[in-house]
């Protein structure tokens, strides 16, 4: 149910996406720095300052999302005007080999189309446990069993 | 706050990441602050440089994403490994390690 409400509602556009997610980094390291005692407009500012160039960051972040959503797009595109065609030929074909191709046409542009689809929903499917806490309070998680980056495991070996 | 600390190198935040999802979800916060608190301020990861290495990993399959809630019941896009990004990072740890015990044999050459 909530994949075909999914399907049917307007998508946000991969720009409105990354300012979003953005906006969202930098007003939580504001917080975290408000909560430290520091006023409003310098944790603003400091937030902005460790995130580094905000406008440079989103065009290379819409650059890359906007790549893999293309070609999405080509290939809904191909597989509809196999569809399309499809139906066409079976429509007003009039010979019944031509019937034939467009049972054929219609058939590959109505799987790719499933296919796509299918593929977008199941690769943004989390399971129910993946909204946990995100517990940024705990302390920090180490790489390795003893608690060592890899960092500290090049220099345990020195 | 440390003043020695050294520029991450290339290839290696996405090693991070990697490391990172694969306790749990997170949001690209979540994700800096846990690298951050890890590395100790060792080394100088930009906040923002995480972004373009998720997208590019995102492309490249290796991390899924969905938008949820966060802790503060503000909307965020989670992250999460995929098979292939555990597959990644198995690989991009062997490689590692590979790496620095050279590095560091010829570091130790008299």
């Amino acid at each position: 149910m909530r994949s075909l409400q999914d399907l049917f509602r307007r998508k946000p556009t991969i720009e409105t996406e990354v300012d979003e997610e953005l906006t969202f980094h930098v007003d939580m390291q504001t917080r975290d720095y408000e909560s430290q005692g520091i006023s409003r407009e310098r944790s603003r500012a400091m937030a902005e300052s460790r995130f580094g160039n905000v406008s440079q960051i989103k065009k290379e972040c819409v650059r890359i999302g906007s790549g893999n959503k293309f070609l999405i797009w080509i290939l809904d595109a191909l597989f509809m005007m196999s569809l399309v065609t499809g139906l066409l030929l079976r429509l007003f074909g009039p010979e019944m080999h031509v019937n034939r191709v467009g049972d054929v046409m219609m058939m590959i542009g109505g799987l790719g189309i499933l296919l796509v689809y299918a593929k977008q929903c199941g690769a943004n499917v989390f399971n129910s446990t993946s909204h946990k806490p995100l517990g940024l309070n705990t302390p920090p998680v180490g790489f390795d069993e003893k608690g060592r980056t890899p960092f500290d495991r090049v220099r345990s070996d020195d | 706050m440390r003043t020695n600390r050294t520029d991450i190198m290339q290839g290696t935040l996405e090693l991070l990441i990697l490391k990172t999802l694969s306790r749990e979800p997170m949001h690209g916060y979540g994700i800096a602050q846990r690298i951050h608190q890890t590395v100790d301020d060792l080394l100088k990861v930009e906040d923002g440089s995480l972004y373009p290495a998720l997208y590019r990993m995102e492309a490249r399959g290796w991390i899924a994403s969905e938008w949820g809630a966060s802790e503060n019941n503000r909307r965020a896009k989670f992250y999460k490994l995929t098979r292939a990004g555990r597959t990644q990072l198995d690989a991009q740890s062997v490689n590692w390690e590979r790496v620095s015990r050279a590095v560091m044999r010829v570091l130790g050459a008299t």
